[in-house]
């Protein structure tokens, strides 16, 4: 699902799928590869068969692995290191929570989009 | 000798000269004693002239050798020493003047002594000059010449034929004129430079027997080539090499070192002329030296006599040992010059010396030899055994001599050392030891002087150790005078006892102990010590370990055998023998008792206890002498306490005296008096049954205002009265007490009910009666005694009344009542107790209700209540009761509360027990419900987020696209996306809405005909494309045509939900949906084949906010099942689950179908 020659790739990672479809509607509109993954599990499967993407977009609610699990496994890996992940969530307390770390920032849904386009910038040029 | 004499301006008494010290002077001797030692020159007259020749000061040497006293001669000039020729020829004036110019003139000649008689004098005179060079006067020594004049001028003369030489000339007179033997030995070196070497150098043997170097010359210092250090000194002038030579010193022909010569540097060699010339030149430097040392000698021996004489004068004040010993170890040092100096005493026993004090030298010496066996083999025990000094003038010689000793004494570091041995009166008293830090020799005249110092000290310290004897004893007599005045004064002898226990210490002991007896066993009375901390252990060990009677020594030995008991020193054998356990051993070592005097307490031959001191810490021993003043100690306390006894006999005896007659009045004054003062009613009859008499008391009782009125006979009284039994049976005139008595009956407290006709007044009374006999026991009165106890019977029946109410009431309360009794004993029970534990009245034992306590619960209950008992509070406390009917434990809330008497204490507690059960598991349902409730708005914050999230993100991005002209078709599809996540917003909303409407009664269905077979395919296909996007495709299985009434819209919710959740639930596995018809119902049924259900949650996920898998792991509220159920149940149908986990699930909803026409409404 990805495409050539644009910025990104952006791995966008969403066990809800009108969120997901929401977020990669706007990357395709402004020009930006993207590949959308419905857990942590298949977000790793893409990673380590695939060049890093510069930013990962991480839910924390999902099923069966959440983002959570997924950061533990993440961090493992050395290949890893150039990744930016932002958190993306529902809940103010998670995000205050991992707002440290392994995360490069975080996304509080709903998203404004001015936000989401900055840290777009930022990572992906 | 690197200090300057000043004078003292005269001020009319004798001057003395003041020596003004310009900088430390390490080991030498102090300026005053050299002053001193001045002042005691025999042979020289020393004494000091001002600037303009007249006399400042005289010694001893100058009063015998010139014959003038010092009294007469100070201030006069020195020219009346001359004689009249030399004082014209101004040889007296230019001696001054020559002296003030260069310092000294060496002058040999006529002097007069005061008688006029002249003498041939060898005359030094030295200038001597303050710090800013102005000449403050000189000294001027003078001895008398034993050789006669004639002969020595003659012998100068051939001397200087023979050598010739000027050199030898000069180098004899500058020796000469030197009496300080370091500066001797220096220009020794000094006058060899040139003439007989480059470089010269002196040798001398050390006090140890080591050469060492003492002087050195050159003529060219930077090129200065010191000669060769001698192994030994040979006996004759020696070439150690063409260029170096060696000549042995001699002084009074004992080789006293050599002067090694070196001429390498200007090349010269040691031909016979030099040698010669060489050994003249030593020659006359030994004589020199003899001449110094003897100088030296007497100096010493001066100021040793100097020092004895101070030393006696001092010694001479002082009153204690320890004054005594610091004045001889100060003294000693001075005079000795020893940096380290100590004392010790013989105890009185003889058995150890203990250390007294020490000035100088390491400072653990104190507590390192406290003390010392005076058996040991030491240098120090050895030479007071022996009486004899020891003197070692350096380490080998204390080796030889002590070998075998692994210490070698007081100071193992000493280089040299001397111990004098203290004796007085033939018998030993201590040691004086004085240890020198480097190897010395001991002069004969040394020996001898510390001999006679040895017995200085020895004897000024038996005179202190002799008035501390009698000042103790005094001591003594002064403590036994305040402790009889203390025992006499108190009235409580022995509380006097336990002050006088504290009295003693720490003046007697560190610790006292008094023990009484009692009987055949004793107590303890005091346990005294100045640290609270060790009475504690004193007073532990006394009641854990009380002395025996068996035990071989110890206190009750001493009060057995009336003998006082004296242990000098307590071994700790002694200690670990007399332990019974390593406890008690560990408390004796914390008590430290070291020496012990036990002494019995003995008045009029009886023992009465004893008293034990011990000293401890202190490290100090009891003596006989000890033992006698506390026996004198004991005898005192001991009459204190017999006294006291006496007395305390004496005032019983007095007492009961003063009783017995007391007594004897009362008893008469009863006859007069107690029938009328009596409160109980009195009546006497005689025989006849006439009155003898009636007091007040009986009238009052009986409702007469005088005793004269009720004076009747006994019959008269049986008309007037009834007497009823208890029970209200009327009591016959003959049984009545009073004809009882009178048959001779004698009664206790008869309790009758009486009532008087004529007034009707009704009384409980007490009867009691006696029949009073004449001396042959005929009977002649009978003595009736009435109680009126009219209050005390009604208050027992209120009582009664008022218990059977209570019991009454608390039977009939639904709660546990009970009471108990202030020592927390439970007398009663109510019904509702014996309705639960099954138990009858009278089966409960003590703590009853310990045994159907939860037991959990019986440590709270236990504790709470007896703290209760203890304390008079109430308390309320939640436990648990088995139930006996279930087996199970129910909750009860217990009470209790204390009824309290007018003065506050407790009379009795009354407590019930609640059963609180119900309560319990209610506000345990809200718990779970409000629990449930929460989790479930958590999950609604974020399932309603997460859609609203996909909305608002598609309409922001769109409204970007849309203001950048995307191309329409690509807006049409995501506007689309928003509207379907809008969509699962509202069905989410919806959702909530139901619940809410359900839970307030308005689910309303509105059932209508329709084929319910078409509506499951309906909603199948609907979800056909999600089915096999989760890879789990839908296969339908149904029959036909099957119509009946339901809400359509509702039933399409309930399969709706089954089938969305076989699709989450079904973890990618084919789904069976099937619908049949059974008799009267339709039977929906959907199967997955994914996670299951656990059994546990089958039931509970039909609940509202349940979910059987953990939370926000699948979308959705968990409302679904539960919504499905009032669906169902609404329709009269019912939902099932049939489930295991990891095989899949299958919901069965079974509809009853009904004939069209018929409304129905559900709640």
């Amino acid at each position: 699902m990805s495409s050539t020659e644009r910025k990104g790739p952006v791995l966008v990672v969403d066990d809800d799928p009108d969120v997901r479809d929401a977020i990669t509607d706007t990357l395709e509109q402004e020009g930006y590869a993207w590949t959308g993954a419905g857990d942590g599990l298949e977000a790793l499967a893409y990673l380590r068969s695939n060049p890093p993407p510069p930013l990962i977009l991480l839910d924390w609610n999902m099923a069966p692995m959440n983002g959570h699990e997924f950061m533990e496994e993440f961090v493992k890996h050395p290949n890893f290191d150039q990744i930016a992940v932002v958190l993306l969530t529902a809940d103010a307390k998670v995000a205050e929570r991992v707002n440290t770390g392994a995360y490069a920032g975080y996304l509080q849904k709903p998203v404004k989009l001015d936000t989401f386009f900055e840290i777009l910038y930022r990572y992906c040029g | 000798m690197g200090m300057t004499v000043a004078r003292v301006p005269n001020s009319g008494e004798t001057p003395q000269p003041t020596v003004i010290p310009e900088s430390g002077r390490g080991g030498l001797p102090e300026a005053s004693d050299l002053l001193l030692g001045i002042e005691a020159i025999e042979d020289w007259a020393i004494f000091l002239v001002d600037p303009l020749g007249h006399v400042a000061s005289w010694n001893r040497g100058a009063e015998l050798i010139k014959g003038y006293k010092a009294e007469e001669i100070v201030g006069q000039h020195i020219s009346r020493f001359y004689s009249d020729q030399d004082v014209l020829s101004g040889k007296c004036d230019r001696q001054l003047e020559v002296g003030g110019q260069g310092g000294k003139v060496v002058d040999t000649g006529w002097r007069l002594r005061k008688d006029g008689t002249a003498f041939w004098a060898e005359t030094i005179l030295t200038a001597f000059r303050g710090p800013d060079g102005k000449l403050l006067g000189f000294i001027n020594m003078t001895r008398q010449n034993r050789v006669a004049p004639s002969k020595r001028q003659e012998e100068a003369a051939s001397e200087a034929g023979l050598s010739g030489t000027r050199f030898l000339a000069d180098a004899t007179a500058t020796l000469a004129s030197t009496l300080d033997y370091q500066t001797v030995l220096k220009a020794v070196a000094a006058l060899a430079v040139p003439t007989l070497a480059d470089d010269c150098a002196l040798d001398v043997a050390d006090a140890d027997g080591s050469i060492c170097r003492v002087a050195e010359a050159t003529d060219e210092p930077e090129k200065q080539r010191p000669p060769r250090h001698p192994r030994r000194f040979p006996p004759g002038p020696t070439r150690r090499s063409p260029t170096e030579l060696i000549v042995p010193l001699r002084t009074r022909s004992k080789l006293f070192g050599a002067v090694s010569f070196n001429m390498s540097r200007s090349g010269r060699t040691y031909g016979h002329p030099e040698i010669a010339l060489a050994e003249e030149l030593v020659r006359a430097a030994g004589l020199a030296v003899d001449n110094a040392l003897l100088f030296k000698s007497q100096l010493e021996t001066a100021q040793r006599t100097a020092h004895l004489q101070k030393t006696t004068a001092a010694l001479a004040q002082v009153h204690t040992t320890q004054q005594a010993a610091e004045v001889a170890l100060e003294h000693a040092r001075k005079a000795f010059g020893a940096p380290a100096t100590t004392l010790f005493l013989l105890e009185k026993g003889g058995q150890r010396l203990r250390y007294l004090a020490a000035m100088g030298g390491e400072e653990e010496q104190p507590t390192k030899w406290g003390v010392v066996a005076f058996a040991a083999n030491l240098p120090l025990t050895r030479s007071v055994r022996e009486g004899n000094h020891y003197f070692f003038e350096n380490q080998a010689q204390i080796l030889e001599r002590f070998s075998g000793s692994k210490s070698l004494g007081v100071s193992p570091s000493a280089r040299a050392l001397i111990n004098l041995a203290l004796w007085v009166k033939g018998k030993p008293i201590g040691s004086l030891v004085l240890a020198f830090d480097k190897a010395r020799r001991f002069s004969e005249e040394e020996r001898q002087f510390a001999d006679v110092f040895a017995q200085q000290c020895a004897q000024a310290l038996d005179r202190a150790l002799l008035f501390e004897r009698e000042r103790r004893n005094s001591e003594f007599s002064a403590f036994l005078a305040r402790a009889g005045e203390l025992l006499a004064s108190s009235p409580d002898p022995e509380r006097a006892l336990q002050q006088l226990a504290q009295l003693v210490l720490p003046r007697f002991g560190d610790w006292c102990a008094i023990e009484l007896l009692d009987g055949d066993s004793s107590r303890p009375l005091a346990i005294a010590h100045a640290d609270p901390e060790k009475v504690k252990w004193g007073w532990e060990l006394r009641l854990k370990y009380p002395p025996e009677h068996c035990q071989p020594g110890g206190t009750f030995h001493a009060i057995d055998t009336g003998q006082p008991e004296l242990y000098p020193e307590i071994p700790e054998k002694l200690l670990s023998g007399v332990a019974k356990n390593r406890a008690q051993l560990e408390l004796l070592g914390k008590l430290g008792m070291r020496s012990a005097a036990l002494v019995p307490l003995i008045a009029s031959g009886r023992c009465l206890g004893a008293i034990s001191m011990y000293w401890a810490d202190s490290d100090k021993q009891y003596d006989q002498s000890d033992l006698e003043f506390f026996t004198e100690l004991a005898h005192r306390a001991a009459l204190a306490l017999e006294k006291a006894r006496l007395l305390r006999a004496e005032q019983i005896a007095r007492v009961d005296a003063e009783r017995a007659y007391a007594e004897a009045n009362r008893s008469r004054a009863q006859l007069e008096a107690t029938f009328h003062a009596m409160s109980d009613g009195v009546m006497v009859f005689d025989m006849e049954g006439h009155t003898v008499l009636i007091n007040e008391a009986q009238a009052r009782i009986n409702g007469f205002p005088h005793a004269e009125e009720m004076n009747r006979d006994l019959p008269n009284f049986a008309q007037m009265y009834q007497l009823t039994l208890p029970d209200g049976q009327l009591l016959p005139a003959e049984q009545w007490p009073a004809f009882r008595v009178l048959r001779g009956e004698t009664l206790s407290e008869c309790e009758l009910r009486a009532g008087r006709t004529d007034t009707g007044q009704r009384w409980f009374f007490a009867f009691s009666g006696a029949p009073v006999r004449d001396p042959q026991g005929k009977q002649v009165l009978a003595v009736i005694i009435t109680r009126d106890i009219t209050a005390r019977k009604l208050a027992e029946e209120a009582l009664r009344e008022s218990e059977q109410q209570f019991r009454f009431l608390a039977d009939n309360l639904p709660q546990i009542v009970w009471t108990a009794t202030p020592d927390g004993h439970t007398d009663y029970y109510n019904r509702r107790w014996y309705e639960f534990t099954g138990r009858r009245s009278g089966e409960d034992g003590e703590e009853s209700w310990r045994t159907i306590l939860h037991p959990d619960d019986v440590r709270l209950c236990f504790d709470t209540w007896h703290r209760s008992v203890y304390s008079g509070e109430p308390y309320q406390i939640e436990y648990r009761f088995i139930d006996r009917r279930t087996s199970g434990y129910r909750w009860f809330l217990g009470r209790a509360l204390p009824l309290c008497d007018e003065l506050g204490r407790v009379k009795k507690w009354f407590g019930t027990c609640t059963d609180i059960q119900g309560q319990k598991e209610t506000s345990e349902r809200l718990t779970d419900a409000l629990r449930a409730r929460d989790d479930f708005l958590a999950i609604a914050g974020h399932e309603l987020k997460t859609p609203l999230a996909a909305v608002m993100m598609q309409v922001q991005s769109l409204d970007r696209a849309a203001k950048a002209n995307s191309p329409l078709n690509k807006l049409t599809e995501r506007l689309e996306k928003a509207s379907k996540a809008g969509a699962r917003l509202d069905k989410l909303v919806t959702q909530v809405l139901d619940v809410s409407r359900i839970h307030a009664g308005r689910l309303r269905l509105e059932e209508e005909s329709f084929e319910l077979d078409g509506l499951l395919q309906e909603v199948a296909e609907r979800f056909s494309e999600q089915a096999n996007g989760a890879r789990s495709p839908l296969s339908l299985r149904t029959e036909s045509h099957i119509i009946g009434l339901w809400d359509g819209p509702r039933i399409d919710q309930v399969l709706s939900n089954l089938i969305s959740n076989a699709i989450k639930y079904g973890e990618g596995q084919p789904i069976e949906v099937s619908l049949s018809v059974e008799p009267g119902e339709a039977v929906i049924q959907v199967t997955d084949h994914g996670i299951g259900i656990d059994p546990s949650q089958q039931t509970k996920i039909f609940e509202r906010f349940e979910r059987a898998v953990g939370m926000r792991q699948f979308g959705g509220f968990g409302l679904g099942l539960w919504i499905s159920r009032q669906i169902v149940e609404s329709s009269g149908g019912r939902i099932e689950v049939e489930s295991s986990p990891g095989q899949g699930s299958t919901f069965t909803v079974r509809l009853p179908r009904r004939l069209e026409g018929v409304q129905h409404v559900v709640h």
